[in-house]
This record gives structure tokens, sequence and C-alpha cells, in this order.
């Protein structure tokens, strides 16, 4: 019953073939290892992803652990990296996690389409390289993303958002100079996702010998 | 609106101009040239890098399609853009330059016929079809087929779809 609900749950992720992969793996670790593609460590040397996922770790170290239970360090780290069922209901600056509001960030090597919304789901202001003024392929680039996020920024904090979630979807160029735009305009990222969805491949089958 | 077409690699040497030509022609025959798109050659290091993060696949492959939108229906495209600066947006193709030379050689194929074919195959995928049960390839393959028959009237080449079951 588990095993299925788990299942479901990673096609909904888009991560079934790595589902399959670890279909051996006990319930625990496979739930670990799917949070565990860190997509963005990997293409990026200088990843400011895993600086804030420190910041996040140290934030949590503060918030969340209880000082009277020990941890064993490798089972703590693995915890606040990841999310588990109690990050949702755990206070940031008194606010719920999943209260927070959310920052989605497409990126193709196209456009870079930055969108904020609470915590629900509902869109509070859009901005993409397109509205900031670049046009055509320029669209693109890492400076046209900064751009929107810098834009984006301002908007969002007229709105009150200061702290927020960050959900990354895409490999495109503008992925990294968004999130540190954002940063740089005064938002504090809480949480990095990885939403990219699974790619598609299309390997050809071998020809056959002519005898 | 706008085709993005980079060559991000040194180990082929790739006619851009003549790639770029043929890769607007099958957007016109697909219908998808009112929607962003773009095509990049990589090399061989890229694209198992790519291969491994996000398919745990070991090794280079020819193609990897990463579409943005998500489409229940294969072919049919949402009509709202999203406003006038913003066109709809559909994703990125990679496509293993070396590799697909490498195929070639050993099939004995001409490169560009294959580059075009592996194109429409990643193009077909941003739209939403896929090939993971036989049904759903048949479907492709038809599709395809289609395509590549106009496209091969238009321009002389000898296009056939790729052909294959599962991941």
């Amino acid at each position: 019953m588990l095993k299925s609900a788990l299942t479901t749950l990673c096609k909904l992720h888009g991560r079934h073939a790595l589902c399959q992969q670890l279909r051996d793996t006990s319930v625990v670790q496979r739930v670990q290892s799917i949070h565990a593609t860190s997509c963005l460590q990997v293409l990026d040397k200088d990843s400011p992803g895993k600086k804030s996922a420190k910041k996040l770790r140290e934030e949590e170290s503060e918030i969340a652990a209880p000082p009277d239970v020990d941890l064993p360090l490798q089972d703590f780290k693995m915890e606040s990296m990841f999310p588990s069922l109690e990050t949702h209901s755990m206070l940031i600056n008194g606010v719920r996690y999943d209260e927070l509001p959310i920052i989605h960030i497409k990126a193709t090597h196209n456009n870079t389409i930055i969108t904020v919304t609470n915590g629900k789901g509902d869109p509070i202001a859009m901005e993409s390289a397109g509205t900031v003024g670049f046009r055509n392929a320029r669209k693109g680039t890492n400076i046209a993303a900064q751009a929107a996020a810098i834009s984006l920024a301002e908007k969002a904090i007229k709105n009150g958002v200061e702290l927020a979630r960050i959900c990354v979807r895409g490999i495109g160029p503008g992925r990294l100079p968004a999130i540190k735009g954002l940063q740089m305009s005064g938002i504090t990222a809480v949480s990095i996702t990885d939403n990219t969805r699974l790619p598609f491949n299309g390997s050809r089958p071998k020809k056959q010998r002519r005898l | 609106m706008t085709l993005v077409l980079k060559n991000l690699q040194t180990c082929v040497k790739l006619n851009m101009q003549q790639i770029g030509k043929d890769t607007n022609i099958i957007r016109r025959l697909m219908e998808i040239d009112k929607v962003d798109v773009s095509v990049l050659f990589v090399s061989d290091y890229y694209i198992t890098k790519l291969n491994e993060s996000f398919r745990k696949a070991e090794g280079p492959t020819d193609v990897l399609a990463f579409p943005v939108l998500e489409i229940a229906e294969p072919g049919s495209l949402p009509s709202a853009s999203l406003n006038e600066e913003d066109n709809l947006g559909l994703g990125d193709i990679f496509l293993g330059t070396a590799y697909i030379q490498r195929q070639c050689e050993s099939h004995g194929d001409d490169f560009n016929t294959v580059v075009m074919a592996t194109i429409t195959h990643g193009f077909h995928h941003l739209i939403g079809y896929d090939h993971e049960t036989e049904r759903q390839q048949q479907l492709m393959v038809k599709i395809e087929g289609s395509i590549l028959e106009s496209f091969n009237k238009l321009t002389g080449y000898q296009c056939k779809p790729l052909t294959v079951v599962g991941h």
C-alpha cells in the first residue's frame, strides 16, 4: 500500500525511471534518494544553491531542532537538507512553511519567466525577460534573467514578500542568475527546489546486419 | 516565434545555416512556428552529464528533450499566450552531435538526414508525444512519418522516423 502510494508520488514528481531503479531499496532510503537528485549542483560549479542549503541548515538548526535531542550528525544533515513530514509545520519567522510564498522560475534557452504566488499557488506578480525589454534570442541570456528577477523582487517586496520558497524548472542559462538577482534585491530563499521535468530520450535501435 | 539554434561543440563541423533553414521548414510543417523552441548541439561530455543528472542513465545519448509545458493530450498546444512580449515556450532540445555521428558511421547513414530526423523526434516529444508503450510508439512513428514525408518532398532528404519502444 505504502509502496504503491510512493510510486504514484514519484510519478507525480516525474521521477518514475528513478523509482524503478530503486525499487529494491527500503522506503526511507528511496525517499531520500528521490530528493537527492541535486541537479543544481551538478551543472553549476559555483552554485549559490549549495550556499543557501547550508544557510537553510543553519537556520533550521536554530529554529527546529530541540536542544535536548542528540541526533547523529549524518542523520541530522540528511533531514535538514531534504523535506520531511515536519517541514510543512515548521515555523520560519512566525510563518508556517507551507504558507510561505513561492517563487517559480521557468528557465529555458528562449526565455526566463518568474512568477510569485502565495502559499496556495495563486499568482501575485509575474515578470519575464520579455517584459523587462529584451527581445528575441536575447531573452534567454543570463543578464536578462537577472534583470527580470530584480524587477520582480521590487513588485514582490511591495506585496510584502520577504521570505520565499524557490522552485526552479528547466535548464536555461538563467536559472542561477535569477536566484542571485532575487537574493540581491532582498528576498531570502528558505528553500530551493528543482522541479525540472524528466527529459525524453530518443535513442535509435541497432540496425540489423545484412548478410 | 524565435528559434534559438546554438552550436556549443567543436567536435563535428556543422552547416548551421542549412540546419536552421531545414528546422524552420519542420516547424512550419508541425505548426509550431508561432512558439519558442531551442535546439542546441552539445558535446559528448555535456550530454553525458545531463543524462546522468536528470535521467540516471549512463553514457551519452543522441537527443534529450526537456519539455516545459505539461500536455495531457499529445499534439494539443494551449492556445492562450502569456502576453504580448512573451510567446509560448515549448522547451529545449539537446543533441549529442558526436554520438549521432558515430552512430551514422556504424550504420552507414547520412549525417544531416539523421540530424533532421532526430530534431523532428525531439519536437514531437516537446508537444507531448511519448514512446513508452507499444501503442504510444506506433502513434508517434505514424505522426513523425507523415511530417517527415512532406519534409522529404520539399527538400529532397530521405528522412525516416526514429523507432524504439521504451526509454
